[in-house]
């Protein structure tokens, strides 16, 4: 019924496009037309990490913003649109990069990046030195974190980070000494930040991405392998991402809607088989969901007599929206496309879902059509529509704005929600009864092992014997392969959906009663 | 001679371009060289060991059904076989038992 974007342009538009591009050897004008609709306002940014407690005693209030002010591959795509068109010319093409791709090690300090010299600024002024010596300066997050070794009464005062390790350029420590003294410590990230630190620079460096061009929709009958992401990527008819750091960086995208769809299609990895981590109560939840994700062929087609009738869009709430609402939408069609003649609606929803989307402002008004003034996208393609609420749920919830919700529908997305986080778990201690009630899945992510436990065990204290465990609490298959630093703890390295579980209000069955 | 190649590798890179997909399409995943490229490579990795033994056990059958067909058929003694009684007339050296086309 509905017609892939990609065979929309008919053959003549094809053939005159292909003319000037063989007359001036423009090899790539043509594809980024035809398939691919780029946002360039929408830049993406992910301050979604969490900010510590500043006190031992007060907890900090409301929110997990970090500022981690990572680049923006938009605008970095569209350099690369510019100075592909010059491609032809060998010479200009090395004089427009920042940065070589065996020039991308620099201390942060030292980058010629101002953008990367600023985030060391910011860092130093923020951190404070993880040696065990210093006094604690707030409450440890987690068994690993480096306050965990710290006293709180005896020691030196806390001192902000100073000195940068020569091996991955990221302001570490305090003073040499304290490095060389906990080298064994760092040296367990020392790597890691090392890549990081490359891959920040990479992003920076104005090279041509081609692992942020996406395909478009394929024929249903090409199925997707989801094994891993190689797999996905070949299967799903990407160009194919040679270099890991290439890899690295698309993957960090992609992440989010191919989470979604890599537990709501019925090719999923997770089965309930032993060590699937899939129970029976989440293949009951996840089968009511792929029959509608994955319909019946009812003989429509484009034309007059085609016309059939269509379900409603699968809704997918994505609630505490961060970074996640602001990615570009070509990421979030890839969502749509795992699913062909399924019409979607993404839902951002909480207080913080208008982050980095600073050019949609001034928002709606709030009318009776539209009474929660909600940002909405419904013109990117016609199976996909996004709204944003800035809200919380429970708000929206009490109103009863998504009344009813259908469990063959429906689904809530939770992207590091931090249930258990001190910082943010207060918030969500009204809407997880709620979401419960709906008896509608709900599919949570974590940024760490620690993180996704802490999360898990939160809500089975909070709601006890009221929920079934849909997907056992692991890692993610298709996490970001990426790690991020937190500008206000550089020891705390966090990679962007590690850990993947589901849940979903109880179930009650009627049985019979025994009766003698 | 050397401008020359240089022109038509120019115009066969510009040809096999691989985002140049109007005048022959070519996969990414194989470089110019048409060697697997290493996205390949890696998702073909979970299946790499499975293919090898199902690939080894499809051959393996056929060259023993080949083995066992012509080692079945290649015996030298035919002892078993029942020679009809020579001709009275004359044998010819050489004659073959079988009748003649005339």
């Amino acid at each position: 019924m509905r017609v892939s974007p990609t065979s929309y342009t008919c053959q003549r538009c094809m053939h005159t496009l292909h003319q000037s591009m063989r007359a001036t050897q423009r090899s790539t004008l043509a594809r980024v037309t035809l398939g691919q609709r780029s946002f360039s306002s929408t830049q993406y940014n992910q301050s979604s990490l969490r900010n510590s407690p500043q006190t031992a005693n007060g907890l900090a209030k409301g929110k997990r913003s970090g500022s981690q002010a990572s680049a923006q591959p938009a605008t970095s795509k569209n350099v690369s649109l510019e100075f592909r068109r010059s491609q032809s010319t060998a010479t200009p093409k090395d004089e427009r990069l920042l940065l070589k791709p065996n020039n991308l090690f620099h201390k942060f300090s030292d980058s010629p990046s101002p953008d990367m010299r600023r985030r060391a600024a910011f860092i130093k002024q923020n951190a404070s030195c993880p040696h065990p010596d210093h006094r604690q300066t707030r409450l440890p997050m987690s068994p690993d974190d480096p306050e965990a070794r710290k006293s709180t009464t005896s020691g030196l005062p806390p001192a902000h980070v100073d000195f940068e390790c020569p091996d991955c350029g990221i302001p570490v420590y305090c003073s040499e000494e304290h490095w060389a003294d906990d080298y064994a410590a760092h040296l367990e990230i020392c790597d890691t930040l090392r890549e990081t630190n490359e891959d920040d620079h990479d992003l920076r460096s104005g090279r041509f991405f081609p692992e942020f061009e996406y395909p478009g929709s394929q024929i249903e009958e090409a199925m997707i392998n989801m094994t891993n992401w190689d797999t996905f990527l070949f299967t799903r008819e990407f160009n194919a991402i040679n270099h890991e750091r290439s890899l690295r960086q698309a993957t960090r995208l992609l992440t989010y809607p191919v989470t979604i769809g890599s537990v709501l299609h019925e090719l999923s990895p997770y089965n309930i088989k032993k060590g699937g981590r899939l129970t029976v109560e989440g293949l009951k939840s996840l089968s009511a969901l792929r029959y509608t994700l994955h319909p019946p062929r009812t003989g429509g087609g484009p034309d007059v007599k085609g016309i059939r009738p269509a379900p409603p869009p699968v809704r997918i709430f994505i609630l505490g929206a961060r970074a996640e609402s602001s990615l570009p939408r070509e990421v979030w069609v890839q969502l749509a496309h795992l699913f062909p003649r399924v019409a979607f609606h993404l839902i951002f929803i909480g207080p913080e879902s208008m982050a980095n989307r600073d050019a949609e402002y001034p928002l709606p008004e709030r009318t009776p059509a539209n009474p929660f003034g909600a940002v909405v996208e419904d013109r990117l393609t016609s199976f996909l529509k996004i709204s944003t609420f800035v809200e919380y749920y429970h708000t929206l919830h009490k109103a009863g704005h998504f009344y009813p919700y259908d469990p063959y529908f429906d689904c809530f997305m939770l992207f590091h929600p931090g249930l258990g986080h001190p910082a943010s778990s207060h918030e969500w201690q009204e809407t997880i009864p709620q979401l419960l009630e709906t008896k509608v899945p709900i599919l949570v992510t974590g940024y760490t092992q620690y993180d996704m436990e802490r999360d898990s065990d939160w809500v089975k204290k909070t709601v006890g014997g009221e929920m079934d465990i849909l997907l056992e609490p692991g890692e993610n298959r298709f996490r970001s392969l990426r790690w991020d630093l937190n500008d206000h703890d550089p020891q705390d390295i966090s990679c962007g959906n590690y850990g993947l579980w589901a849940f979903r209000g109880k179930r009650y069955e009627t049985t019979k009663k025994d009766v003698q | 001679m050397a401008v020359k190649e240089s022109y038509v590798e120019k115009v066969l890179a510009a040809i096999y371009t691989s985002r140049n997909m109007g005048i022959l399409p070519r996969s990414s995943y194989y470089d110019e060289h048409y060697k697997q490229s290493a996205a390949l490579i890696r998702a073909r990795r979970p299946y790499l060991i499975k293919n090898a033994i199902t690939g080894i056990g499809l051959f393996g059958f056929c060259i023993g059904v080949y083995a066992f067909t012509i080692r079945a058929v290649s015996q030298d003694e035919f002892e078993d076989v029942k020679v009809p009684d020579a001709v009275q007339q004359s044998p010819r050296a050489g004659a073959s038992t079988m009748p003649s086309a005339k």
